[in-house]
C-alpha cells in the first residue's frame, strides 16, 4: 500500500501523536468527524493574521483579499466535485444543506418526497417535517443485507417531486448506486438530492456524472473546519428556488415595497459567512487532491478488507455492517449481551476512539437492525494496519471477558 | 472507574433488581438518552405522598440500567417530597462510584428525568 505514505501523512496530523488514557490514540471515529492536518490548522491562523476582513462588502485591500480567497475556496470545492463555482452554496454542514432544500423547494400538498431507511436523521427529519404541509413522505426499504430496494426507484409513486438518498450509510456502510437512482428518478420527473457526507471524503466524486440536482456534504468529515458545509445545486434548477434565510448580501435591490433577490449561490448565503471555514475547507481540498482521491479510495478499500478479515477471528462479536454489495470503511458491531456504550467505554480506556449508540439513524438501528445501539469503528486514510490489529486485539479481550 | 468496580456493575446489569413493569402503578414516565439509545420507563405506585413500590423497564447500558435499579431500590418507602432533591451526586452514591465522565451523565440521570413529572400530593 505504498501509494499512500501513511507514516509521512501521519506527521501532518498533530493530534494522532496524542496519548489517551495512557495509550497512543487510535482514532476510529472518522465517520463522526475527521482529524485535521496542520496545513488546515495553520492555514486558518494565517487567514486571521493576513487576510481577515468582511468579504464582498467593503472595497479596501483586506476586504478584497478576503473576497478573493472566499471565491477561490468556492472554485476549489467546485473543481473537487466537478461542479461550477456558482453551483456551490456554503452552509454550516450537510444537515443545514438538506434543511435548506426542504425550505426552498416549493412543495405542494399531495406531492411526494422520498427518503430511505438508510438515512442519517439529517436526511430524514427535514422531509418528515414536510408532512405538516400535506406532503407525502415515502421511505424506501432495505433488504437483509442492507441494500436499498432498487425496484422502488423503478416505480416511484406518481407525483414524486424529490428523491433524497444517502450515498453511503454511516451505520451499515452500504454504498448506494446513486447514479442509477438519479437516472431512474429523472426518467420519472423527480429531482434528486444526494447526502454525500460519508462519501465525498473517501472517494472521487463527479457530480455531473451522477447528475444529481442537489448534493449535501460537511467540511469537518473531510479534514476541513467545523461549521462549514456545502450544498451543490445544479444551475439548471436554481431559478425556481425561493430564498432560505433573508438579509445581507443576498439581494440585488431593496425597496420597502419591492425586493430583487440575488442569484444563487449568493441567494442562499445571507449575512456574513464563515469565511475562515470556507478558506480552511479549500485547504483541506488541496490536501486531499495532493494525496489523490483515487489513492485514498484504494487504500481505504484495502484497509477495510483487512479489518473484515481480522474480524472473522473475533469471539462473541456480532457484526452488522459490510454485508451490502458495496460498502465503505465502516465497521458496526456489538459484543454479544453488552451495550454498545459499555464496549466503547472499554475501548476508550485503551485509547481507541469509536462511536456507540444510534449514530443519528434511529429508525435504521432500532426498526431494521432491531438494536438499541451499536458500536462503530470508521477508518480514514491515515489509519494503519497496526492500528486495526491493536483495535481487534482489545475488542477481542473485551468480548471474551464480557460477551456471551 | 476501576475494572473491578465496572465488573461488579456488569453483574448487577445482567440481572437488575426491580426490572419489569409493576402490576399496579399510578405514575409512569418514559425517559431517553437519545445519542446512546437508552430508553426506559419508570413505574411508581404512590399512596398518601409516599412511594410504595417502584420498578423500571426498557433497554440501555450498564450505567443507566444499574442507576435505575438502585434508584428504584432507594425510592421504595420514601416520601415524594424527599425524593425531589435527588441529583447526579445521589446517583453516584447509589451506584458507588466517585466520578462519572461527561458523556455518561445522561445515562446516570435517566431515572431522575423520569421522576420530573412526579408531583407532591
Amino acid at each position: 500500500m505504498n501509494y499512500i505514505e501513511t507514516e509521512k501523512i501521519r506527521e501532518d496530523f498533530p493530534i494522532l501523536n496524542k496519548m489517551v488514557n495512557g495509550n497512543p490514540l487510535i482514532y476510529l471515529d472518522n465517520a463522526a468527524t475527521s482529524q485535521r492536518p496542520r496545513q488546515v490548522i495553520e492555514g486558518i491562523k494565517y487567514f486571521y493574521e493576513n487576510l481577515n476582513a468582511n468579504p464582498i462588502r467593503s472595497i479596501h485591500y483586506l476586504a478584497e483579499q478576503a473576497t478573493l480567497e472566499y471565491a477561490k475556496a468556492r472554485e476549489k470545492i467546485a473543481n473537487f466535485i466537478g461542479a461550477l463555482p456558482e453551483e456551490i452554496v456554503f452552509v454550516r454542514n450537510a444537515t443545514e444543506a438538506i434543511n435548506l432544500v426542504s425550505f426552498v423547494l416549493p412543495f405542494k400538498e399531495g406531492e411526494h418526497v422520498s427518503t430511505s431507511y438508510l438515512e442519517h436523521h439529517s436526511n430524514l427529519l427535514p422531509w418528515l417535517r414536510l408532512r405538516e404541509k400535506g406532503v407525502v413522505v415515502d421511505i424506501a426499504g432495505i433488504d437483509e443485507n442492507y441494500d436499498i430496494d432498487m425496484d422502488y426507484y423503478k416505480h416511484l409513486p406518481t407525483n414524486t417531486k424529490l428523491v433524497a438518498l444517502t450515498h453511503v450509510s454511516n451505520v451499515t456502510g452500504t454504498t448506494n448506486d446513486v447514479k442509477e437512482v438519479t437516472r431512474l428518478a429523472h426518467e420519472q420527473g423527480a429531482l434528486v438530492l444526494i447526502d454525500a457526507a460519508q462519501s465525498i471524503p473517501h472517494m472521487p466524486f463527479d457530480v455531473k456524472d451522477i447528475n444529481a440536482d442537489f448534493v449535501a456534504f460537511s467540511g469537518h468529515k473531510m479534514l476541513g473546519p467545523f461549521g462549514i458545509g456545502v450544498l451543490y445545486i445544479n444551475k439548471n434548477i436554481e431559478e425556481n428556488l425561493k430564498p432560505f434565510l433573508t438579509g445581507g448580501e443576498m439581494i440585488k435591490d431593496v425597496n420597502i415595497n419591492k425586493i430583487v433577490y440575488e442569484d444563487a449561490p449568493n441567494l442562499f448565503e445571507a449575512g456574513t459567512q464563515n469565511i475562515e471555514g470556507a478558506y480552511g475547507l479549500g485547504l483541506a481540498v488541496d490536501y486531499l487532491n495532493r494525496i489523490g482521491m483515487q489513492n485514498i479510495q484504494k487504500y481505504e478499500e484495502e484497509l477495510t478488507k483487512y479489518l473484515y478479515e481480522k474480524a472473522e477471528e473475533l469471539r462473541n462479536v456480532e457484526v452488522y455492517s459490510g454485508k451490502s454489495k458495496k460498502f465503505s470503511g465502516v465497521f458496526s458491531f456489538n459484543v454479544k449481551g453488552f451495550h454498545s456504550h459499555d464496549t466503547a467505554y472499554f475501548l476508550d480506556r485503551k485509547g481507541i476512539a469509536v462511536r456507540s449508540g444510534f449514530h443519528c439513524a434511529q429508525p435504521l438501528v432500532e426498526d431494521r437492525l432491531k438494536l438499541d445501539g451499536a458500536v462503530r469503528a470508521s477508518i480514514y486514510f491515515y489509519n494503519t494496519k497496526e492500528e486495526i490489529d491493536k483495535f481487534m486485539e482489545e475488542l477481542n479481550n473485551i468480548a471474551v471477558k464480557y460477551g456471551r | 472507574m476501576e475494572d473491578d468496580k465496572f465488573y461488579e456493575l456488569v453483574e448487577l446489569y445482567r440481572n437488575p433488581e426491580h426490572f419489569g413493569k409493576l402490576d399496579k402503578y399510578n405514575y409512569s414516565k418514559e425517559s431517553f438518552s437519545p445519542s446512546c439509545g437508552d430508553k426506559f420507563s419508570l413505574y411508581l405506585e404512590t399512596k398518601d405522598g409516599k412511594i410504595e413500590n417502584a420498578s423500571f423497564y426498557g433497554r440501555g447500558c450498564v450505567i443507566s440500567t444499574v442507576s435505575l435499579s438502585k434508584l428504584c431500590e432507594f425510592l421504595i418507602g420514601k416520601k415524594i417530597e424527599d425524593v425531589k432533591e435527588l441529583n447526579l451526586d445521589s446517583i453516584k452514591k447509589l451506584i458507588g462510584i466517585d466520578e462519572i465522565s461527561i458523556s455518561r451523565i445522561k445515562c446516570a440521570t435517566i431515572g431522575l428525568d423520569a421522576l420530573k413529572g412526579l408531583s407532591n400530593p
